[in-house]
């Protein structure tokens, strides 16, 4: 079913009144996902976020309970209304579904396993991959829907082909028909051919644990972290006593104190060894232990470098060592 | 109920703790919201600590010293004197609010000075706390919990 | 231009320096900073208007230098030379060990083009070459115009109340990713006091009250010495206005101390120096 802006923006509208709307919103000259007020302040043309929609689910900052003299207050960080997640873009979908491997495994996590029964995703299918974007070199694709409820296919001019994917799906669009929920195969190929950037991830990613290699590509990192912060799938995360209360909160590998254990020993003090170890721990132990890349292409570290570093080169460049 | 305002105060050995004593000795009342630590010089006082004070829920904290000029290491308020200027510039520049944090030189024969200078600041800290509960700094109660 | 800088670090690279901090490619073709180590590495360098990096980053980089002994080559901007003047000024690197390149420069522009705001105040795209070992490029043709402070001025006629809610609102913005302290080359602490755990000096997580924490006492520690190259905003995702917060910091202690951080290799920094007429804390300035 055809669905123009204006349409769906009255839906959001409506929606508002009982449920909060996280969608992409202008500020200061570039794109983040915020809950909104308005369906007017929602940046419907984006191409893509500084932020993903990973803190939607683990949240960046997390009161567990506190203790007081009244006593032991537990917190819950699960929002009153339900929350719809508009025009995530299919590599944030599919990062859930990654992330959700180490969070719903044999212990689920309480707290993302009530954030994702509580929200529904509405995903936007992508037409503008920029130089950075290689979401089809791990997996995924611009057309992907693993992860969404419902998906909008854009049309080109302002208006969504609107496909169905769930029951979550279907209780934010009851009038949309459900028996059709797959992308165009046109779109699927404009979209596929459209991705300027491809990796190749190597098999045997381990033989070069001891390379020089690493020493070369991290030369410039500043281990400033901001890689490991905007990426959509990673989750390390520290527990801290704040005040009167147990948080818990984003933590980076590749901050000074991460590795830092008893005595004040580091065993990757070595910047080099940090980039490596990030590096392997999505290409090579998070598919030895869940069978899946833990990337999703989305561009964001190497967008965002400070640096301009080609992190999303750096698993690219092994295989010629 | 009115609150039971809790002011930190770094006072130095040589001059404002004996000017404080001296206070004691002659019986001059000044308000017991203000607890005293005892530090070498004012100028020992890191910003660090005046923070974490604030952190932990101080309403204000007070730093006070010899007279600049009178210091008893020579120069270590001379050094406060530039930290603590900074500090309070600072401070009122991210909107934290002057009365809160005060910077005073008393010496040890003042002790009429220093029940003028607490009872002043307690003033000014409860001025403040009419206007907002706490210093935007701490991490106690509400506004560690449930911001952000 | 670019060919006798390349040149010139070609010869630097057969000479006796280990490896040159410079402009070069990243893997994927954009401008970035490289460390050359052979002579033929010159041939990647790069010089342009997204040359931004404050590569003197890279002379407190722990993993960079080693033990520092090593002789090497550095190319700054104007800008940038102001930081490694501070640097020198605090002993964090030695002056005999590096060959100093200084490129003349007609401003730098960010991701759409725009002149950086620090480039259209700049008065320094002439190197000093008192402070350098060579000085490449043409004269820069630019006048710039004069920085009238504009953004601190706006904060400081807020109201206490509306300035606290100001940066609230920033500071609600804030993931406490570190790439601000990160980049900034004067962040150099082996173990920074936001990282502590025994004691916390500032909690780790991003509360609003933490997230002020941690840029008060980041603003604190750079007070006098920040030479506002404007890289800690550009990197920050969030879009929080850090440069306001240290020129805050450098106009209280350019007006009342007289200093200005970065001006020679030489400065005593001004929270270790004192004077007999620095203003009392109790002053209240009029605005």
């Amino acid at each position: 079913m055809i669905a123009k802006r204006d349409q769906l923006g009255a839906q959001i509208a409506e929606l508002l009144e009982t449920m909060e709307i996280v969608a992409p919103v202008r500020e200061r000259g570039r794109v983040y996902f915020r809950a909104v007020r308005s369906p007017d302040d929602i940046a419907w043309d984006y191409g893509t976020s500084v932020n993903s929609i990973k803190e939607f689910f683990l949240p960046p900052r997390q009161v567990l309970f506190c203790y007081t003299s009244g006593g032991f207050k537990p917190v819950s960080a699960v929002p009153e209304k339900p929350r719809v997640i508009f025009l995530a873009r299919p590599c944030d979908a599919r990062a859930l579904n990654i992330m959700d491997k180490v969070f719903l495994g044999d212990r689920p996590d309480e707290t993302y396993a009530a954030l994702r029964e509580h929200a529904t995703i509405v995903g936007l299918a992508c037409d503008r991959p920029d130089q950075h974007c290689f979401c089809t070199s791990v997996g995924g694709s611009p057309a992907g829907t693993e992860g969404m409820d419902a998906i909008l296919i854009p049309t080109g001019d302002g208006s969504y082909d609107v496909k169905i994917l769930s029951d979550k799906g279907r209780a934010i669009f009851p009038d949309v028909p459900g028996d059709d929920s797959t992308v165009p195969d046109e779109f699927v190929q404009k979209a596929e051919a459209a991705i300027r950037r491809h990796i190749t991830v190597p098999d045997n990613i381990r033989d070069s644990f001891a390379s020089d290699y690493w020493r070369e590509v991290s030369e410039t990192c500043l281990k400033c972290g901001l890689c490991s912060h905007l990426c959509p799938t990673c989750h390390c995360f520290d527990i801290v006593e704040e005040g009167d209360c147990r948080v818990r909160c984003w933590d980076y590998c590749q901050s000074d104190t991460f590795t830092r254990i008893a005595a004040g020993h580091d065993h990757r003090a070595e910047k080099f060894s940090r980039c490596r170890n990030r590096v392997y721990h999505k290409f090579d132990y998070y598919p030895e232990n869940f069978g899946v890349v833990a990337c999703v292409g989305c561009g964001r570290c190497a967008r965002h470098c400070p640096v301009n570093n080609g992190i999303a080169d750096l698993v690219n460049g092994v295989d010629a060592r | 109920m009115k609150k039971k305002l809790k002011i930190v105060g770094f006072l130095c050995n040589w001059c404002s703790y004996a000017g404080a004593d001296l206070a004691g000795v002659n019986r001059l009342q000044y308000g017991h919201e203000i607890r005293i630590v005892r530090v070498p010089c004012s100028g020992r006082v890191n910003p660090m600590l005046i923070l974490k004070c604030f952190q932990e829920g101080a309403d204000g904290v007070l730093v006070a010293g010899c007279h600049p000029g009178d210091c008893h290491y020579q120069e270590g308020n001379y050094y406060a004197r530039r930290r603590m200027h900074v500090l309070r510039e600072l401070l009122d520049f991210v909107g934290i609010d002057r009365r809160r944090f005060h910077v005073r030189w008393v010496s040890a024969s003042e002790g009429a000075k220093w029940a003028d200078v607490v009872n002043g600041t307690i003033e000014d800290v409860r001025a403040a706390c009419k206007e907002a509960p706490d210093s935007a700094l701490s991490l106690r109660g509400a506004a560690g919990a449930t911001d952000a | 231009m670019l060919d006798e800088l390349k040149q010139h670090v070609r010869d630097l690279l057969a000479g006796d320096v280990a490896f040159v901090v410079a402009y070069g490619e990243s893997a994927d073709g954009r401008t970035a900073p490289v460390l050359a180590r052979e002579p033929a590495d010159a041939d990647g360098l790069v010089w342009n208007d997204r040359c931004y990096f404050n590569l003197t980053r890279y002379l407190t980089d722990r993993d960079v230098m080693g033990d520092g002994e090593a002789k090497i080559g550095i190319v700054v901007k104007g800008c940038d030379l102001k930081t490694l003047n501070v640097l020198l000024s605090e002993k964090q690197v030695k002056r005999e060990n590096l060959a100093v390149v200084a490129v003349r420069c007609e401003g730098m522009k960010d991701a759409d083009g725009n002149l950086l705001a620090k480039c259209e105040t700049c008065t320094v795209a002439d190197p000093d070459p008192s402070f350098c070992d060579r000085v490449i490029g043409p004269v820069p043709q630019r006048e710039p115009r004069e920085d009238d402070y504009k953004d601190v001025d706006e904060i400081e006629a807020m109201s206490p109340a509306e300035r606290l809610a100001y940066w609230s609102a920033e500071f609600d913005r804030c993931l406490r990713c570190d790439a601000c302290r990160n980049i900034c080359p004067l962040c150099y602490c082996r173990e920074c006091l936001a990282s502590q755990h025994d004691p916390r000096w500032i909690p780790a997580s991003s509360s609003i009250a933490g997230n002020r924490l941690f840029h008060i006492v980041r603003a604190f520690h750079l007070a006098g010495r920040c030479t506002n190259c404007g890289e800690c905003e550009r990197v920050c995702p969030a879009g929080i206005p850090i440069t306001t917060l240290m020129r805050k910091m450098g106009s209280v202690v350019r007006d009342d101390f007289g200093f200005e951080p970065g001006a020679t290799p030489d400065q005593r920094p001004p929270l270790v120096s004192f004077a007999h007429n620095d203003p009392d804390p109790e002053e209240v300035k009029a605005p």
